[in-house]
């Protein structure tokens, strides 16, 4: 069968350097839903950035059945009839679906006005077609999740797209949602349309798809017909096999003392306004990396967030004894409590604020560095500044310089630097070594394992294995909100979390490993 | 960031953007048939030709320093606060209202009412601070509508309350500003400026207050995540501001004739929305506003001579030095600009729930270097 | 912050050296000119066709009639007042300074003080007693009263019972002018009650803009004033009745008429020419005779006090043909686009008198006979109290 979309040695190198995508090969059939799997930073949305028009790619080509096409825009993409559905949808608010679907549609002219009534038939047509229904006359702003994403397909089939592509779109649905998208997919499917699905949820990439493609560090590692895939072979192809790069960071002999952190059935609403962390209990005892692994985007974010007092919290969270409810971030760093956040760029750092400055962003407010009225002692800002630089061999202009000046490496040098002067007891490290370059990786693990052997209690998310696996002494996989198992990191292998990772409970997944190994064993 | 620019970068800038403005300004004149040569001679002789028109910058500088820090401390808080000019009208009326009706003693009289004009400046500005706190009504929206409700208000007092003739009645000598030099406007307000300049600059800089602000109004979030309220660092951006333009008015009023306010405000101008485009030039840093201020007094004091010597029409010389003005504030407008918080470009980009994460992280890190070879 | 203290040191450099050079410049200049005619006007300023340009007029004549330097400044805002008047004071240069408009008030009297042996002249306001400072007054009542019997005789005659006037600030001068006006008025209403009909009324309305540099304010106002059915309007707001004439035009060519009514009259200057056909007069303020008289005062010992100009001295009154021919002239002089050639423009505001009733002109006649025999005595309104009391009597 001659591939409708067809990709051929697509290469993306962003302007800093960083490979995204190499060399990829995909080849997609007209009717077929499929399913593009893998980590995050596999490259799943540079691909479908591609594909849909957002970014050009480096070297390769796209075939559109069969013919060479390149897109300078997503409406050149549009127009050739492929649409892509955002995680966070293009609606806007205050108009109503009719308004919502017709705003930008061609067919109006540049003089004629769009007519409502036009419109509206069509629209009926396309609902009546496809059994996807949407209300048409409200603000889709007042509309559930689930029905804005309608809306939002809807607006695609609209333009008479035959290629939908939808980036993570259960992310922001409920279970039941969920079922009427995946309802939904199948009728489109019947029609005769194609539908590109990126997920990590292996569970979902399994009920809904024919075929699947995994990506694996820019690379395609494996496509495949989904009958012939099991959850276990599509964990072990998203996480890999490769021999681990570094061995795991030497444990410390003596036990971990008594607990720092103690959390019971803590329940964050993310943004959207749903349960983001459903119930999580767990504790990190002194002198002990407590990992959290998952795949982003099922409430580590937001977990962190609870537990440095950026975001309010149901349940009881305490620190030495101490509860955190109602406390401010600033509070909390009072109490000994450290936090490498996950973007430094946007949360770590003021980039325009000096080095010197950003070394006390969170201590300015410690009689340390403020003096009589509230004064700043400059002279000791700087002093601590130099000390940073030094201590953490930050590579910077001066003290005075812009942390916006620092590169990636010495910017979470520098946030992991301050972090530390506090002293603290707890360090609440998310994501700690993303993007940065393997020195300061490497340097950034042994510090945080040094904090472990110096009694420091360390809760480490991050979507990294080969950093979990490193550094962990205990490993929770969290998944939509829960955690899907809890174990000493001795007792798991990086295909369990894996498993772990795509929602399986512990015991199944364990049970499955043990299958896996035992025909693997049994076969050559 | 821009008060990180080199102080010679910064030089250069505003240097070029005077020549581009002046030249601009010149070519303007000829065409219209007049001397450009002879305009920016009486232009720079009546603003700085002797120690009367120095006198005379620096008095008509005095208010401006004010207004323009008001501006300049809600740049520094994110905020884009334009409410000067109802807190200088506020702070005005009350400076007529004690300065005029109180009798208190010589050495007390002056200080009482220049703090009695702040203080009701600070308070015109916290409607606006409470309005974006409760309700998230933007500061633009809500101290535009305070601006005229303060203006029709103190209309309203001084003509059917406090007036003699055209004007409210005149401050007592004891609450007025001595004069630093006689044959001149010239008084002690502008002591009061600099030293509010400087106070604004030490909050800045040398205050954990100050930090915390900065801090606000460059990333929120980060501030927030070190241990910053952001909200109660912008109630402090709105009622320090509201102290300097509160002093504006006082100034106005207890610094020169009439020693009142004019039935229909005239006296008070534009005074509030003239501190904006002071505070762009001088890069929203409390010392570049003394300068920059000192630069738009020197504009106004020259002004007059442009039509007494080179008998340039008074149009004319309004768009010529407003030409001068746009050029020397284009820069820093550009750079709010982009300041403000740019939104990611694709809806994914900006997902909690990131696998969107995955490629803007190369491409903003790409962008960034842009950004930072550029400057 | 080191890179500030660089920056700072520059500029206070560059000043200095702009200053030296401004120095230079200014010692240079002395020496040209001697005893000049230095005319400041408020921040209204020329181009209003009327209060600021007849003053230009009234200086630019004695400038040719003694042969002296003629120059002009515009202040920027109040605050600029008292300044450019010390640095005029300060140049010597000036014969006489005379400050055009209400709003010197406080700055020309203190200016005065400050400088003895310069002389002083205050259009439009008193001498405070003070021997430098020739106050230049007008009894604008005598302007305003013969246009407010023509304007009432005129309403009354298309049986309208409402006109107005759009006012500038409250200050005397403007009080004075409406005063004048509803004496008008209400004398009109007798005599038309004696002469033509009988229980005629008529109601005077006359709102503040506060301004007068404002047009567009003025015209909204007058589209108000029109709309409530007062379609005869006075404008004494300098610049900004000269929106009023446009909304009077308007509402006359809405009604598809070249001549009015509705109709406009003019202030200050013979303004006829402005909208021809629409305005049917002009109260004339000669400020064009207060500033040349300011001037020849100067020249002469006399000089201090105050001059009252009225009727008797040709200061006030109701404009003549003769009046709108030489202010067409000047305007064609100043290069004022003109609604036709000189002669049309006349023709079209001699058509505008005929077209209303013959015996306007005979009331007229006999208001102003009586006011210069002293027969009439208008109504002082130099205080808030005394226009208060006016509008009461004269409603």
């Amino acid at each position: 069968m001659k591939p409708l979309i067809e990709t051929r040695g697509l290469t993306k190198v962003y302007p800093d350097g960083t490979v995204a995508l190499r060399d990829v090969s995909l080849r997609v059939h007209p009717g077929e839903v499929h399913g593009l799997l893998g980590e995050n930073g596999a490259g799943k949305t540079t691909l479908t950035k591609i594909l849909s028009g957002l970014l050009p790619p480096t070297s390769g080509e796209i075939r559109w059945r069969g013919e060479p096409v390149r897109f300078r825009s997503p409406r050149e993409a549009l127009r050739r009839g492929i649409g892509m559905v955002h995680q966070h949808f293009a609606l806007v608010g205050p108009f109503t679906g009719l308004e919502n679907i017709a705003l930008g549609a061609e067919g109006g002219g540049a003089l004629g006005p769009l007519r409502a009534s036009t419109v509206r038939g069509r629209l009926e047509r396309i609902m009546d077609e496809s059994g996807l229904r949407a209300p048409l006359d409200v603000p889709v702003e007042t509309l559930p999740v689930g029905v804005q994403q309608r809306v939002e397909i809807l607006k695609m089939l609209y333009r008479d797209v035959e290629l939908l592509i939808l980036d993570e779109p259960t992310a922001v649905l409920t279970p039941q949602e969920a079922e009427e998208l995946f309802e939904t997919l199948r009728g489109l499917k019947a029609q005769g349309r194609t539908v590109i699905f990126i997920t990590h949820k292996l569970k979902e990439v399994m009920e809904i798809t024919d075929r699947i493609t995994v990506l694996r560090g820019g690379r395609v590692v494996a496509s495949l017909e989904t009958r012939e895939a099991t959850p276990e072979k599509l964990s072990t192809l998203m996480v890999g096999r490769e021999v681990v790069s570094e061995a795991r960071r030497p444990r410390k002999a003596t036990e971990p003392g008594e607990p720092v952190l103690t959390v019971r059935d803590l329940c964050v609403r993310g943004e959207s306004g749903l349960r983001a962390v459903d119930g999580l209990s767990f504790e990190v005892r002194a002198g002990e990396v407590f990992a959290v692994a998952g795949v982003q985007g099922n409430g580590q974010t937001e977990l962190v967030q609870a537990l440095t007092g950026l975001r309010p919290f149901q349940g009881d969270v305490q620190v030495l004894g101490r509860s955190l409810k109602g406390l401010l971030p600033g509070e909390i760093g009072a109490l000994g409590v450290a936090h490498i956040p996950e973007d430094r760029r946007k949360m770590g750092l003021i980039l325009p604020f000096t080095v010197a400055e950003n070394s006390v962003l969170g201590l300015q407010r410690f009689p340390r560095f403020r003096g009589a009225l509230g004064r700043l002692r400059w002279r000791r800002i700087y002093g601590h500044a130099r000390t940073l630089i030094e201590a953490f061999s930050i590579q910077a202009p001066g003290v005075r310089a812009p942390a916006a000046a620092l590169s990636g490496g010495n910017q979470q040098k520098l946030v992991v630097g301050r972090e530390l002067s506090k002293s603290p007891r707890l360090v609440i490290a998310a994501h700690p070594t993303r993007g940065l370059d393997v020195a300061a990786t490497q340097y950034i693990r042994d510090l945080l394992a040094r904090l472990r052997d110096e009694d420091v209690a360390v809760l480490l998310v991050s979507a990294d294995l080969d950093e979990v696996f490193q550094l962990a002494d205990r490993i929770g996989v969290m998944y939509e909100g829960r955690f899907t198992g809890i174990a000493p990191a001795d007792a798991l292998d990086r295909e369990t979390v894996g498993l772990l990772m795509g929602g399986l409970p512990l015991e199944e997944a364990l049970r499955a490993r043990a299958r896996a190994r035992g025909s693997g064993e049994g076969s050559p | 960031m821009s008060a990180r620019l080199g102080g010679l970068r910064v030089l250069l800038e505003v240097g070029v953007a005077l020549l581009l403005g002046l030249a601009l300004g010149a070519v303007l004149m000829a065409l219209w048939g007049y001397d450009p040569w002879k305009a920016y001679q009486a232009l720079f002789q009546g603003a700085l030709g002797d120690r009367f028109g120095i006198a005379n910058t620096l008095s008509r500088a005095t208010p401006l320093i004010l207004t323009g820090l008001t501006f300049a401390v809600g740049v520094r808080a994110g905020l884009f606060n334009i409410g000067a000019q109802g807190q200088m009208i506020l702070g005005a009326l009350v400076a007529v209202l004690i300065g005029g009706l109180l009798d208190l003693p010589p050495g007390l009289h002056l200080p009482v009412t220049v703090l009695g004009a702040m203080l009701a400046g600070a308070l015109w500005s916290l409607p606006a601070a409470f309005l974006k706190l409760t309700r998230g009504v933007h500061e633009v929206i809500s101290t535009i509508m305070l601006n005229w409700i303060a203006y029709w208000f103190t209309g309203y007092v001084v003509i059917a309350y406090l007036s003699q003739g055209r004007r409210s009645l005149q401050v007592d000598p004891t609450a007025r500003f001595p004069l630093i030099m006689a044959g001149s406007d010239l008084s002690y307000a502008l002591l009061l400026s600099v030293l509010l300049a400087g106070l604004v600059y030490w909050a800045l800089w040398h205050h954990v207050a100050g930090y915390e602000l900065r801090a606000a109004g460059l990333n929120p979030e980060a501030a927030r995540y070190g241990g910053v309220r952001p909200n109660r660092s912008l109630v402090w951006a709105f009622l320090l501001g509201g102290l300097a333009a509160g002093g504006a008015g006082a100034v106005e009023v207890l610094g020169r004739l009439p020693f009142a306010i004019t039935n229909d405000l005239s006296n008070l101008g534009t005074l509030g929305f003239d501190g904006i485009a002071v505070a762009l030039v001088g890069r929203n840093h409390p010392l570049g506003i003394l300068l920059s201020a000192v630069f738009f007094g020197a504009l106004a004091a020259g002004r007059t001579m442009m039509g007494y010597r080179a008998g340039v029409p008074f149009d004319m010389i309004q768009i010529v030095q407003g030409v001068i003005i746009l050029a020397i504030a284009a820069p820093e407008m550009w750079r709010i600009a982009r300041l403000r918080p740019r939104r990611a470009r694709t809806p994914a980009a900006a997902g909690p729930a990131g696998t969107g994460t995955e490629g803007t992280e190369g491409g903003e890190g790409g962008e960034r270097e842009r950004e930072r070879r550029q400057a | 912050m080191r890179s500030w203290r660089v920056l700072t040191l520059g500029v206070l450099t560059l000043a200095g050296l702009l200053g030296v050079w401004g120095l230079d410049a200014g010692q240079t200049a002395v020496g040209q000119a001697q005893g000049a005619i230095c005319l400041y006007f408020d921040q209204t300023g020329p181009g209003d066709l009327s209060f600021n340009d007849m003053a230009l007029l009234g200086a630019q004549r004695a400038s040719e009639a003694f042969g002296l330097e003629l120059r002009t400044a515009t202040a920027a805002g109040e605050a600029s007042y008292l300044p450019d008047l010390q640095t005029f004071a300060r140049s010597g240069e000036c014969l006489v300074i005379i400050g055009v408009g209400f709003l010197l008030f406080d700055a020309l009297p203190e200016a005065a003080r400050q400088f003895p042996d310069q002389k002083f002249a205050f259009i439009d306001g008193p001498s405070f007693d003070l021997p430098n400072l020739l106050g230049v007054l007008f009894r604008e009542q005598e302007a305003g009263a013969p246009v407010g019997v023509v304007a009432a005789l005129v309403a009354l005659a298309n049986g309208d019972s409402l006109i107005g006037a759009v006012a500038g600030a409250e200050i005397p001068p403007v009080w004075r002018y409406e005063a004048g006006y509803r004496f008008g008025a209400h004398w009109a209403v007798d005599w038309y009650n004696r002469h033509v009909g009988e229980g005629a009324s008529i109601e005077v309305r006359v709102p503040y803009t506060g301004r007068f540099d404002d047009p567009a304010l003025g015209k909204t106002t007058a589209e108000a004033l029109i709309r409530e059915g007062a379609r005869n309007l006075l404008g004494i707001a300098g610049g900004t009745h000269l929106g009023m004439f446009d909304a009077v035009e308007e509402a006359a060519r809405a009604e598809g008429r070249e001549i009015g009514p509705p109709f406009a009259y003019g202030a200050d200057a013979a303004q006829e020419y402005v909208k021809p056909g629409f305005i049917l007069a002009s109260g004339r303020k000669r400020v064009d005779v207060g500033a040349f008289e300011a001037v020849r005062r100067a020249l002469s010992g006399e000089f201090g006090g105050d001059i009252l100009l009225g009727l008797k001295e040709e200061g006030t009154g109701f404009s003549t043909v003769q009046d709108v021919k030489t202010f067409i002239d000047l305007a064609v002089q100043a290069g004022y686009p003109l609604d036709g050639t000189p002669a049309e423009v006349l023709h079209k505001v001699i058509q505008a008198r005929i077209s209303v009733p013959a015996y306007v002109w005979v009331a007229l006649d006999e208001f102003q006979s009586a006011l210069k025999a002293g027969e009439i005595t208008l109504p002082e309104a130099d205080t808030p109290e005394q226009i208060a009391e006016v509008r009461e009597r004269y409603p």
